[in-house]
């Protein structure tokens, strides 16, 4: 059961995102999402958090905008810095190690 | 140009296994969260306290005060917004006015340069509401359930509506006296006491045989600045209402007041902190002790704080409730109340506890999403009624303290 879920995990796992650069990718691509909603202006559509009811007859449609512009924003907010952080350290953990290096040819040999 | 293709570092070491990969992946992700969630309250927190409490939320106030007076003088905006409150709940609307008409009384008192137009924008709301409250009747600011049985006490009255209005009634005549509302103010406080003296526990309904803790803790500060003003004394029946409330209206779990109960005392509700924080605020002017206590266990019962934000429960851990539209939508697992989060600034305000009080507006920085448009704040995730207690809890101070100087303090120049 864990080999067969393991073996999900890698098959489903996109090979350039699992990488420090591929953090960075993403951090950038959250920011972008965000910086979008808030241009086209889903702030205003977030009053249903205090229990205000969008009006009209499409009522329902505005509660889209408001919940699209808060996932957005919390990837800004919160994933965002992380994924940035995370791929500084990524790229200390994959930096290649001294003891991982081929040894130095000495002179002579 | 190749950085998505491959991945870094490939050139001096081959590329680790995708395996390998995903757990460095995910022990770097989990790192990086446990720096980067503690830190975040930082980038929302107010600067550091100035030297006094006052001149912290100044800034605040002078903000949230512009956006209000503008919704009360560029008419197409206040439709907008009082319709988009009355469609989830009629007394948003009028209780809007009420915290608005406290934040101008406060902020007339304090700066009297501005009291001239403070008191322009009372005398509107207040007419206003009282001319609505006589043409459309008390049912236009409650909500609809109130007109599904007759009220127990006869004729109905609700004292939702009586005890806001006499609020702010003595609230305008604190700031300046004016002759034309001292008789509705006075006749309204008769009538209050009357139906608190009438009902077992000295409590009067809110909606049919439902009376809030909110409504009668509000009626009494009205009922005790009128004593202020017009030189009667209620004080022995402050006293009676004290001796009762303890004895009937005190949830023994928390020693809260409980938030509603029928008019024979029976209760309906438990604490609730859509309640509670204002009921405390309300009980400063009646007994300064049992306020203090009752904000002291509500801070302990109610407030939380977590990675420096501030938030506040509508229920004790001990009571389960429903969700409705006083607590407003409650994530769940913590249990943060946008409705209970929004008063406990007034209880933090009220009871000088700065260190909640700061972490309550990390988290409005943080999660209600700000909006600031030519020198006007509002909060987009509030509503004008949510605005109005931010606004009251951040100016809030010099209505009170009128209200307890000493006679002797008062003469003096």
């Amino acid at each position: 059961m864990m080999d067969r879920a393991k073996n999900l995990i890698l098959a489903v796992a996109p090979r350039r995102l699992v990488t420090p650069c591929g953090f960075v990718w993403a951090a950038l691509a959250l920011c972008l999402l965000y910086a979008v909603c808030h241009g086209l202006g889903w702030r205003e559509y977030t009053g249903f958090l205090c229990g205000s009811a969008p009006l009209g007859e499409r009522a329902a449609l505005c509660l889209v905008p408001g919940i699209v512009y808060v996932v957005a924003y919390l990837g800004f907010v919160l994933v965002a810095p992380i994924l940035v952080l995370a791929s500084g350290i990524f790229a200390l953990l994959v930096r290649p190690r001294r003891w991982d290096r081929p040894p130095r040819e000495v002179a002579g040999d | 140009m190749n950085t998505m293709s491959e991945p870094i570092f490939t050139a001096r070491k081959p590329a680790a296994s995708l395996r390998k990969r995903l757990i460095l992946g995910a022990v770097s992700l989990v790192a990086a969260t446990a720096v980067w969630l503690p830190c975040v309250h930082f980038v929302f927190r107010p600067p550091l306290p100035a030297a006094t409490h006052e001149s912290e939320v100044e800034p605040l106030a002078g903000r949230l005060i512009a956006e209000q007076l503008h919704l009360w003088t560029d008419a197409e905006s206040r439709q907008r917004e009082l319709a988009k409150m009355r469609v989830t709940n009629a007394e948003w609307d009028f209780m809007g006015r009420t915290f608005l008409v406290l934040a101008l009384a406060n902020q007339g008192l304090r700066h009297p340069e501005q009291k001239g137009a403070c008191l322009e924008v009372m005398d509107r709301i207040i007419d206003e509401t009282l001319r609505t409250e006589q043409e459309r009747g008390m049912y236009h600011f409650l909500m609809p359930y109130a007109r599904q049985r007759p009220f127990v006490v006869q004729p109905p009255r609700s004292l939702f509506l009586d005890g806001e209005i006499a609020l702010m009634l003595a609230s305008r005549r604190l700031v300046a006296e004016k002759q034309a509302y001292r008789g509705p103010f006075r006749r309204r406080v008769e009538e209050m006491v009357w139906r608190m003296e009438a009902g077992p526990v000295l409590c009067a309904e809110s909606y049919p045989d439902e009376c809030w803790m909110f409504c009668n803790s509000v009626a009494l500060a009205a009922v005790r600045i009128g004593d202020h003003l017009d030189g009667s004394d209620h004080a022995a029946f402050f006293h009676r209402w004290l001796e009762r409330a303890k004895e009937k209206l005190v949830d023994p779990g928390t020693g809260l007041l409980v938030s509603s109960f029928s008019l024979n005392g029976r209760p309906k509700d438990g604490p609730e902190g859509s309640s509670i924080w204002m009921t405390a605020h309300c009980l400063q002017l009646i007994d300064e002790e049992f306020a203090a206590d009752q904000y002291r266990r509500a801070r302990n019962e109610l407030g939380r704080e977590l990675l420096g934000f501030g938030y506040a429960r509508e229920w004790p851990v001990s009571w389960e409730g429903a969700i409705d539209v006083d607590s407003g939508p409650v994530l769940p697992g913590l249990g943060i109340s946008p409705g209970s989060s929004g008063l406990a600034f007034l209880g933090a305000r009220a009871f000088d506890d700065r260190t909640y009080f700061r972490r309550l507006q990390t988290s409005l920085d943080f999660a209600a999403f700000p909006h600031e448009r030519a020198g006007r704040l509002k909060y987009c995730a509030s509503n004008q009624v949510g605005d109005a207690v931010l606004l009251y809890a951040a100016v809030l101070g010099p209505l009170w303290d009128e209200v307890r100087r000493t006679p002797a303090e008062a003469a003096r120049p």
